[in-house]
């Protein structure tokens, strides 16, 4: 990228006579991609683990012959273990009841399709000796390989005390087929439900790339804990996960699902309210199988206090969706683009609250084109807003933030020479002490900025030809910049209220600027200078300055090359 | 010549009277300060000022600036503008309302400058107008006119500095107590000095040879003493005439 430059709002203070020589670079913000940043544990939260989990169990079923898992060392207080066998139409049925003291296994492998597991286990441990409540550790593990299969889990507490119950809860689910998938087969759906205190986790995986599994259901939900943590991945198309927790504190969900094909068709929907310290994040289209899963749809639904939605979608045609209120929140959405063509990635995006933080980055290519619609009320909250169309995509972005001492960004990219329309934002930012920011890099880019309040600043840079750049600001004492380097740029701007700060700098021929200011006290600049190739060369651009009505307002239009046109009207 | 070099003087205080207006909330479009600087050829500009205390000024560096849309137009009162030109083939019209000042400086050939004037009231607003021309084939025209009081009121001054050759200067002034000054370095000058009214004050100064002519008309409208004075200071080489006014 070119240096731009740009002539510092000091310059104003020798408005008589401009020194070029002060000139600064343009607040252009970093392009980066989001990154996800661990939240550090909390030491007043004990984090209990169990010694052995149903993930572990599970392993032990993978790694033996069917049937061949009996061996626990008698380390449960409750014991259940069922294995069935069944063919096509295995229709087996399996329920196991727990209500454990200390440590309950329940155990269900089936195989052939058609088949049932349920199994609901219930914490009833008591106090021991010392008064203290003992360490309840459920394990549920459902293994069923056919299609079909049907597996609810329910683990719930039993009595509890706050802050003397340290539970250790744990489902796995393993679903999936000896045959590769194919249309209309699996059908598994998998349900697990806790309420427990701390570290309970499900994890549910629903067929693998080797395994094939296809439209598959998984539901997931924990309630009123801690440390906890459920995992659902899936593999192959047209699967849905829900998740949830409510009123839980540090735990996490996390959503993986590995698309095959033009049309993955997977959907993720998590849940998080009341809670602290949450993390939630979908990966779609690129995990660990690194396959190319398409038109996927994610949706994040988070209250509550520092927390984290993350979602990560590969490739194109996905949907995105993000809704976070609270405090000290992220959001942070990725999605890539650039194997099918002609599939665009949306992401929706709400969040209120107070520092809380923004960032959706999307990359589109070819025909792609990327929709990113984002609000953020509240203060001290930052927004960015990252596209890439690539050569030949299209990227369009539509944001408002209101509110106090926010930060808005928004960067926009295109490689494509003289593809109109490329970059498209339409910008909106209220209240007072604001930032408001866009770039856009490439040609035929359009913004469209709105800002209102006082105190606030408003930056607009673009590289390239034929980009159109129009900013409404209201208020007092705000600064609006206009930077566009190339040629048959336009620029327009108007800024009502008093005491603004209007700027426009154009470097390169035939451009357009206009700078309306109304009440008084304004000052209106304009730079038409061509500096980069020297003042000869090139001309023919036109500036308007219009600060009708008014008093004490000052205009400066500086020109350089020929046949251009300055007008000032006061 | 003493009030044309107050004009870079002036140029210098214009600058830091734009950069730094004092805000004052007003309701007027009063106190605005607007200023273009062009470099390059074949420009056009122009400044619209409306309400009182405007002040506008205009650098062009190039040539044939101007030629169709080059303006200063200022309604109101008390307004200040100035111009510096540099370059060939550039043309310039400025126009102004009642007690407003002109300075205005032109380096190069074949440049036309036009300032028009009015003083709308009395002597007690009287208009200034001060152009410096420096060059080959240039034009200045400065007409300060009295309207409201017919030829009354006054208190004008204009003064045209033109060096170099072939230049045509036209002074024009109505109402009384006016003083105009044609000032003329260079051969094949001319200038053209008209005044109405009464008290009147023409002095045409001219250095050079082949000078073609100049024209000093002064028309007493007063019927009893009209306090007139013409002085014309011509060196080397003169070919003038003198027209005296009707009613001296």
């Amino acid at each position: 990228m070119r240096t731009k430059l740009l002539l510092s709002a000091a310059v104003a203070a020798a408005l008589g006579a401009p020194a070029f020589a002060d000139v600064t670079p343009p607040p252009v913000p970093e392009k980066n991609p989001p990154v996800f940043e661990p939240h550090e544990a909390d030491p007043e939260k004990p984090e209990v683990k169990p010694d052995l989990t149903a993930e572990d169990i599970s392993n032990l079923f993978n790694n033996k012959e069917d049937g061949a898992f009996d061996e626990t060392d008698g380390r449960f207080n409750q014991e259940a273990i069922i294995f069935q066998e069944g063919g096509e139409e295995g229709r087996n049925r399996a329920s196991i009841d727990q209500e454990a003291s200390t440590e309950g296994l329940a155990s269900v492998e089936q195989r052939g399709s058609n088949n049932r597991a349920s199994v609901r286990q219930t914490n009833t441990g008591g106090p021991g000796s010392d008064g203290q409540f003992v360490n309840p550790a459920n394990i549920a593990v459902v293994d069923q390989n056919g299609n079909g299969n049907t597996a609810r889990v329910r683990q719930f507490d039993g009595p509890t005390l706050a802050g003397s119950v340290t539970e250790a809860n744990s489902v796995a689910i393993h679903q999936y087929s000896d045959a590769s998938g194919s249309a209309g087969t699996d059908v598994n759906r998998a349900e697990a439900e806790q309420n427990g205190s701390f570290n309970v986790s499900v994890q549910i995986t629903q067929g693998t790339a080797e395994e094939g599994g296809q439209n598959n259901e998984a539901w997931a939900l924990q309630s009123g804990s801690g440390n906890s943590d459920i995992d659902i991945a899936q593999n192959f198309d047209g699967n849905y996960a829900e998740a949830a927790q409510l009123d839980t504190w540090r735990s996490s969900i996390k959503i993986e699902q590995n698309g095959f094909g033009i049309d993955a068709d997977n959907s993720a929907v998590v849940t998080q309210q009341y809670g602290e310290g949450l993390e939630a994040h979908i990966v779609q289209g690129g995990g660990s199988a690194g396959t190319a899963g398409i038109d996927n749809n994610a949706a994040i639904l988070q209250t509550g206090v520092d927390n984290v939605t993350a979602i990560s979608q590969v490739f194109d045609g996905n949907t995105a969706t993000a809704d976070q209120s609270g405090a000290a929140n992220d959001i942070a959405i990725q999605q890539g683009s650039g194997f099918f063509v002609e599939n665009a990635n949306t992401a929706d995006v709400v969040q209120s609250g107070w520092g809380n933080e923004i960032d959706v980055y999307q990359t589109a290519d070819g025909s792609d084109a990327n929709f990113a619609t984002v609000a953020q009320s509240g203060e001290s909250n930052e927004l960015i807003v990252n596209q890439d169309a690539g050569d030949g995509g299209q990227n369009f972005t539509d944001v408002s933030q209101t509110g106090f001492f926010n930060d808005l960004a928004v960067i926009q990219v295109n490689d494509g020479a003289g593809s109109a329309g490329a970059n498209n934002a339409s910008v909106s930012q209220s209240g007072n002490e604001n930032d408001l920011n866009v770039s856009q890099d490439g040609s035929g880019n359009n913004v469209l900025a709105d800002q209102s309040g006082w105190g606030n600043t408003l930056a607009i840079a673009q590289v390239g030809d034929s980009n159109f750049a129009g900013a409404d600001q209201s208020g007092e004492y705000n600064e609006l910049t206009i930077v566009q380097d190339g040629e048959f740029n336009v620029a327009w701007a108007t800024q009502s209220g008093a005491l603004n700060e209007g700027y426009i700098e154009q470097d390169g021929a035939s451009n357009n600027a206009e700078l309306t200011q109304t009440t008084y006290g304004n000052r209106a600049h304009i730079f038409q200078t061509n500096y980069e190739t020297g003042y000869v060369a090139d001309g023919t651009n036109v500036a308007n300055v219009s600060q009708t009505y008014n008093s004490n307002q000052s205009a400066l239009v500086v020109q350089y090359g020929a046949a251009n046109t300055a007008n000032i009207s006061q | 010549m003493t009030s044309i070099k107050r004009t870079f003087v002036k140029t210098v205080m214009l600058a830091f009277a734009l950069a730094g207006p004092a805000f004052a909330p007003a309701f007027a479009q009063d106190g605005n300060g607007a200023e273009i600087l062009q470099s390059g050829n074949d420009n056009k500009t122009s400044v619209t000022q409306k309400g009182d205390r405007n002040e506008a000024s205009v650098s062009l560096y190039g040539n044939s600036n101007g030629q169709t849309d080059g303006t200063i137009t200022q309604e109101g009162d008390g307004a200040y503008a100035e111009i510096y030109i540099e370059g060939d083939d550039n043309n310039f019209t400025v126009q102004q309302d009642t007690a407003s000042a002109f300075y205005g400086a032109v380096y190069g050939d074949a440049n036309t400058l036009t300032v028009d004037q009015v003083n709308a009231y009395s002597e007690a607003y009287q208009n200034y107008g001060a152009a410096l021309q420096t060059g080959y084939g240039n034009t200045a025209t400065l007409e300060q006119q009295v309207e409201a009081y017919g030829e009354s009121g006054g208190l004008n001054q204009a003064f045209i500095t033109q060096n170099g050759n072939d230049n045509t200067a036209l002074l024009e002034q109505t109402g009384t107590d006016n003083i105009a000054e044609i000032s003329q370095d260079g051969n094949g000058n001319s200038g053209t000095l008209i005044q109405n009214g009464v008290g009147l004050s023409a002095a045409l100064n001219q250095v050079g040879n082949n000078l073609p002519g100049y024209t000093i008309t002064q028309d007493c409208i007063a019927s009893a003493a009209c306090n007139q004075d013409i002085t014309v200071n011509q060196t080397n080489a003169a070919s003038g005439f003198l027209v005296p006014s009707a009613g001296s």
